[in-house]
């Protein structure tokens, strides 16, 4: 589903993310675990084709991100930090609306898919409502409904939850498994092991731009025979450190 | 660039807008009141003065012979006119000044009346308070009517020794105006082209700002920005989008000032009669009935120098790194505009020079001011639009190229 070779980016003389290479699976729930600075971030705005790797290419699901950009955003649905922005001044429906049109969905195709993802959601009391008096849990929904409007295969999250109270922490933990029941590939970071650990299928741990390890979780107890995974990654970190 | 994703970003960001009561208010309701109001209150202001001058005024009279002093005031000087007479004493004079008691004070030596029995010169002295405005004003029409009286006895020593008054007005300078033969009988408008040429510069420049601030920086502070650049629309679009929004608000802006500014005149006809002879509505009336395409071509330039002035707010407010920094850079952007307003402020419209138009800002002022005197030069109106045209060219390459750098998004 996704693929990456070799990837390096670099900043001025700063380097980010140092040969990544790796593989995503279609329909897996993915985490990239990091401290801060570590080069999440900025992994997942590669893949979101905002940024250009210095070396090395990605595809996803088949299409380079830097030729084929288009088609890659056609693919993805991203949701950057936790305290996800929406356009006060309008109604619930017009900033999901404004996301649908922009990915050339025909009118008639968006409001059906709006109708459907409000149901799901629970948002039909509100969808025609301006968001500026909106609830936090309420806005994260909007969020949720703008991301998946145009059926994305990809979804990529930049730590989704942090800044957020458990209530709504937990809100998008359930939106995560949700998508990955609809199919979808989540990708999505975390400082915390004890968040990836709920979700992940398999984790790839990062450290000042360099892939430490990659498996599942329970490989990961068995390679390093320890069953505290907060304490694995703390070493794991140390190792890299040295 | 893909035309309909910049005409959804267009429209959305319209809508948005004009929902923000804040932004209606500065960019459509404020620039159709200002220009009335202005007016309204420089009206007032004239009336006043006016009606000062003609106020009841009380002076003091000071003198060792109160009696032949008063009746010289009253006979001599005062005559029919609406002044009060208060006899006050040397060391009273200067506090009665400061309180308003009096508006002014006649100090007459003691040997006045004596000496000008004997027709000598003599002096009286005129007592008064320049930081008071109701004493300057009574100063100096005293003044005059001291001055007249000095006419009335010169004419009947004159006549009395049988010579022709008309000796103390040998040469009589009168005033000749020709700016009206230039002009085609057209007169310039003191007042307005002084004031309305930088105004209207200055909603040009500032006008785009709150929108600029909001769909860049504000975007970009929301989080916002990266789900935009996710969609199927390219940064092109996304930005051309927002451009073209900040151009349409600031255009509304503009010709709101015009119906202001049409409105100012309508609602205030007296103000430019009392206000002198230029003044009047009519004339007024007639220099706005300009040529059709110095018309246009100053609604053009005014429009060219938003155009350009739109894509200088976009690329400000994306070097910004926040909100209240964009916000800080942006509100420099009056400073120019300001400045190169003042310095054509009193420049007479003609004494702008050909090569001013070549001067971005200060060509599009100038062209106003002149259009608004009467003054028609196409050649001048003509470089004006086209170096704010090469003007917004300039600032779209930027912006342009300033977009398809990663930084942009990513701070
Ligand atoms: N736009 C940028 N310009 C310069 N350096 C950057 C930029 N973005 C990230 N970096 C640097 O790259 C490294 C990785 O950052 P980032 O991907 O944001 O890490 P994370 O998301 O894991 O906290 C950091 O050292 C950061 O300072
Ligand atoms: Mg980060």
């Amino acid at each position: 589903m996704i693929s990456l070779n070799n990837v390096t980016k670099k900043f001025d003389d700063k380097t980010a993310t140092y040969e990544l290479n790796f593989k995503i699976n279609e329909g897996e729930i993915f985490g990239l675990l990091g401290e801060n600075g570590a080069g999440k971030t900025t992994t997942l705005r590669m893949l979101a084709t905002m940024l250009k790797p210095t070396s090395g290419n990605i595809t996803v699901c088949g299409f380079d991100t830097v030729k084929q950009d288009s088609k890659v955003r056609e693919n993805i649905g991203i949701m950057f930090g936790g305290e996800t922005g929406l356009y006060d001044r309008l109604t619930a429906k017009e900033n999901i609306e404004y996301f649908g049109m922009l990915y050339d969905m025909d009118k008639n195709k968006l409001d059906e898919q709006i109708k459907k993802i409000s149901k799901i959601l629970e948002m039909d009391e509100y969808i025609d409502k301006r968001v500026a008096n909106f609830s936090k849990g309420m806005k994260q929904k909007v969020a949720f409904a703008r991301t998946i409007i145009h059926n994305p295969k990809v979804l990529l999250l930049d730590e989704p939850t942090s800044g957020l109270d458990v209530t709504a922490a937990v809100q998008v933990h359930e939106f995560i498994k949700s998508c990955k029941k609809d199919g979808r590939t989540v990708v999505f970071s975390s400082h915390t092991m004890s968040e990836v650990e709920k979700l992940c299928d398999r984790v790839a741990i990062i450290h000042k731009g360099k892939l430490i390890d990659l498996d599942t979780l329970d490989n990961l107890r068995v390679k390093y025979n320890e069953e505290n995974l907060e304490k694995l990654f703390t070493d794991l970190i140390k190792g890299g450190n040295e | 660039m893909n035309l309909k994703h910049v005409m959804i970003v267009l429209k959305k960001e319209l809508k948005d807008s004009f929902r923000d009561k804040k932004s209606v208010l500065t960019n459509i309701l404020l620039p159709l009141i200002l220009i009335p109001l202005m007016y309204y209150f420089m009206n007032m202001g004239i009336k006043s003065m006016t009606s000062q001058a003609e106020e009841d005024l009380t002076i003091g009279v000071i003198s060792n012979d109160i009696n032949t002093a008063n009746e010289f005031v009253k006979q001599n000087i005062i005559g029919e006119d609406n002044i009060n007479i208060v006899n006050v004493t040397q060391s009273e004079v200067n506090q009665k000044l400061e309180n308003g008691d009096i508006s002014c004070a006649l100090l007459f030596s003691d040997d006045f009346f004596e000496k000008l029995n004997n027709d000598e010169n003599v002096e009286v002295e005129l007592k008064y308070n320049s930081l008071k405005n109701s004493s300057s004003l009574g100063m100096q029409r005293l003044n005059s009517k001291i001055m007249a009286l000095n006419q009335i006895l010169a004419t009947s020593k004159l006549q009395s020794m049988n010579i022709s008054p008309d000796i103390l007005n040998l040469i009589t300078p009168t005033t000749n105006d020709i700016s009206k033969e230039l002009n085609d009988g057209k007169t310039s408008n003191d007042m307005l082209t002084m004031i309305i040429p930088m105004y209207l510069v200055i909603v040009i420049v500032t006008a785009g700002i709150p929108l600029a601030v909001d769909i860049i920086a504000g975007e970009r502070e929301r989080n916002t920005f990266e789900a935009l650049f996710s969609t199927k629309a390219d940064r092109l679009s996304i930005l051309v989008g927002k451009y073209l929004s900040i151009l349409i608000f600031s255009v509304i802006a503009v010709i709101m000032s015009f119906i202001g500014l049409i409105l100012g005149i309508v609602l205030n006809p007296e103000m430019f009669s009392t206000a002198g002879a230029d003044m009047s509505l009519t004339t007024m009336l007639q220099a706005l009935n300009m040529p059709i395409g110095a018309m246009l071509l100053i609604l053009l330039a005014s429009i060219t120098l938003a155009a350009a002035f739109a894509g200088i707010q976009i690329a400000i407010s994306t070097m910004a790194k926040t909100v209240k920094e964009a916000q800080t850079y942006l509100s420099y952007l009056t400073f120019p505009a300001m400045i190169l307003g003042f310095s054509t402020m009193f420049m007479g419209a003609m004494d702008i020079n050909r090569y001013m138009s070549f001067i971005p800002v200060f060509n599009t002022i100038a062209a106003i001011k002149m259009v608004l005197s009467g003054i028609i030069d196409y050649y001048f109106l003509t470089i004006t639009v086209v170096v704010n045209v090469l003007f917004i060219v300039v600032v779209l390459i930027f912006i342009v190229n300033l977009f398809k750098k990663e930084k942009t998004i990513i701070k």
